[in-house]
């Protein structure tokens, strides 16, 4: 019984294992090899039309059994299902303890002819973001049937792709509801992503069948509404959240960090306080295929000693560079020009680049200045006046 | 305390799996929700607020009510209106023919719990917007030191002339005292001499003039001490001669 519903932690996690990092001209951040780890190789041929799609795509999937004695991965005595909870937790995603709870929904479930027990939802509460969901909306709601989970709400790393209504709670379908349900209203996340610090995207999904041939082809109408899709919302949105995993969007790189004094084009080793400086930096997204220049505009620059000193937006005119120009703060000491850029679903970007400023030399401040003039004059009138004396001192008579 | 009473004169009895919540949420979003428990027509339940006190962490305010009622043959059609009664202490809620599930809210309720104890536990923390950190942040301007004030130019020029005075005053007081250079030497050679000294004054101070405005300490040296060996042998001779003169004079 666990089985169909166990959650497939839909390989992200072992194209970390296989994949290779490259980032020659040319080449993606990961690489395309796949692994598909199952519990039973019917999933094969159940959710075809899914690998049928990653396939075209460019990656190149090897199906293996979890339990497959040749895979260099740890083994674990414990099964399958167990195994997931322990890396969901790692994550940060909590799964409902109870392995034979569901996530039942009497107010948004889908209709369906056979009268169910409201354990396949309609789910249409659906992250805001372009990069993760793809920029076309996803109108028809998405057909979710399995266990719920939950993040702490205080973990950044964590994002709700599908979340549940808030007449949603998660209990065995079968049993009486003896107590309150651990999870229960918008808190339950039926698909959550997690991008990690070193930007390895992880996607768990409480529903395998969410991605099966039977649910990308079947229509959806929800409970209560008189508005029926010829198509569910699956297809849509498993695919673009399977791009969006395998870094074929919202992939940045950022190369090139230029900077100099306003007006040359060399980069000194060293700026003087009071300085015109302008600096550079090119931002790339990886599009699947290629780098493209990524084009946005609340990318920062800082100059920062202990705390930001300047915090500027920077301009770009759409071929990846990004450049602002400012003058540098008339504090010395050892600066760094930051860029700190996180937005939801891309990579991070976190760049530091250290240069010293120093402050005036003697001679690189005001020469004459009209207040001294009164002592300038009482210097050279001295000189003046000695000179005189000297000569009328001597020849008077 | 609090009691509230669900009941379908409709017949249909309730199938498990059926969902009947209770959600007090407080005006800091800490949420406690309470299963009514039933048989298949009634529902009851009976909120005993001070002995729940410390499970709601002491927490006093006005907190929504909210109340779900799902059943898996609960099928949705239309929706009718339900009446909803508000007792003092008592809810009774008639769905008179309400066949759907629903997540109703039913108003909202002030609370006045007792003060907290120390070990009393705290409420779970609520999410701070961990949103906050992928917007962009506030720009930053340094704001640089403002120079210190000067006084207007035409002060300081006027304190430059005040400075002047004393020398105008020297120079207008040897013209009183009537001075003269009737004892220049006359002789061509102490003559000469005489006037190489004090043109090599003259340099010196010149040189300093030039130090001043652009030579460094170095070259102004290196002059100084040709000037200065110079003017030693010239000084020498222009001032002896000039002692010997007057001291001829006065012994004459």
């Amino acid at each position: 019984m666990a089985a169909p519903r166990v959650l497939l932690l839909l390989a992200a996690a072992a194209l970390l294992a296989v994949s290779s990092v490259g980032d020659a001209s040319g080449e993606g951040p990961r690489g395309r090899k796949l692994l598909v780890l199952v519990d039973d190789l019917a999933v094969r041929s159940s959710h075809s039309a899914f690998f049928g799609s990653l396939q075209a795509r460019g990656l190149d999937l090897e199906f293996r059994l979890a339990d497959d004695p040749k895979l260099s991965l740890h083994r674990y005595d414990h099964s399958a299902s167990d195994l997931i909870r322990g890396i969901a937790t790692e994550c940060g995603v909590d799964f409902d303890e109870d392995p034979e709870a569901m996530v039942i929904d009497h107010i948004n479930y889908a209709s369906s002819e056979v009268e169910g027990d409201h354990t396949l939802i309609a789910g249409d509460d659906l992250i805001q973001s372009d990069v993760i969901l793809g920029s076309k909306k996803i109108e028809a709601p998405v057909l979710f049937r399995g266990i719920g989970h939950a993040a702490n709400p205080s973990n950044s790393l964590v994002l709700k792709v599908l979340s549940a209504s808030p007449s949603a709670y998660s209990a065995n379908p079968e049993a009486k509801l003896a107590s309150v349900p651990s999870l229960t209203g918008s808190a339950i996340s039926l698909v959550s992503v997690m991008q990690a610090r070193n930007n390895a995207r992880v996607l768990i999904s409480g529903s395998l069948d969410l991605f099966s041939n039977r649910f990308l082809k079947s229509g959806v109408q929800k409970a209560g509404s008189k508005m029926s899709h010829d198509k569910a919302g699956n297809e849509q949105f498993v695919t673009e959240t399977s791009k969006w995993v395998f870094h074929e969007r919202g992939h940045l790189k950022a190369v090139n960090v230029k900077h100099h004094k306003v007006g040359e084009t060399n980069e000194p080793s060293m700026y003087r306080i009071n300085d015109d400086l302008e600096y550079s930096v090119e931002i790339y997204e990886w599009s699947g295929t290629s780098w493209k220049p990524y084009v946005a505009d609340d990318v920062q620059i800082q100059f920062f000693m202990m705390s930001p000193y300047v915090l500027k937006n920077m301009s770009t005119d759409k071929t990846a560079v990004y450049s602002a120009s400012f003058k540098v703060p008339d504090v010395y000491g050892v600066f760094q020009f930051k860029v700190e850029y996180q937005r939801l679903g891309y990579t991070g970007l976190s760049l530091a680049k250290q240069i010293p400023v120093r402050p005036y030399r003697h001679d690189e401040y005001e020469r004459f200045i009209t207040s001294a003039f009164p002592y300038y004059a009482a210097s050279f009138s001295t000189m003046g006046a000695f000179f005189i004396f000297s000569v009328a001192y001597l020849y008077h008579k | 305390r609090l009691s509230f009473q669900l009941s379908t004169p409709l017949g249909r009895t309730f199938k498990p799996h059926q969902q009947v919540f209770l959600k007090l949420k407080h005006e800091s979003k800490v949420e406690h929700l309470f299963v009514v428990p039933g048989s298949a027509r009634q529902f009851k339940i009976v909120l005993d607020f001070l002995g729940l006190v410390e499970k709601f962490y002491y927490l006093s305010g006005t907190y929504d009510l909210e109340l779900s009622v799902g059943d898996a043959s609960m099928v949705c059609r239309h929706i009718h209106n339900s009446t909803v009664l508000f007792g003092l202490a008592l809810l009774i809620i008639l769905c008179l023919l309400q066949e759907n599930s629903f997540l109703r809210a039913l108003g909202q309720l002030e609370l006045d719990l007792p003060e907290a104890p120390e070990k009393a536990p705290r409420p779970p923390a609520q999410a701070v917007d961990p949103l906050a950190k992928f917007r962009p942040q506030k720009e930053i301007e340094h704001i640089f030191r403002v120079p210190e004030k000067r006084p207007l130019q035409e002060v300081s020029l006027a304190f430059t002339g005040l400075t002047l005075l004393p020398f105008i005053g020297f120079l207008i007081g040897l013209m009183r005292l009537g001075v003269n250079l009737k004892n220049f030497p006359s002789l061509p050679g102490p003559a000469a001499f005489a006037s190489l000294f004090h043109a090599g004054i003259a340099a010196v101070l010149l040189l300093y003039v030039l130090f001043w405005v652009k030579l460094d300490l170095f070259t102004t040296l290196k002059y100084l001490s040709f000037l200065g060996v110079f003017l030693v042998f010239v000084g020498h001779r222009t001032l002896s001669h000039l002692s010997n003169t007057t001291a001829k004079q006065k012994t004459a």
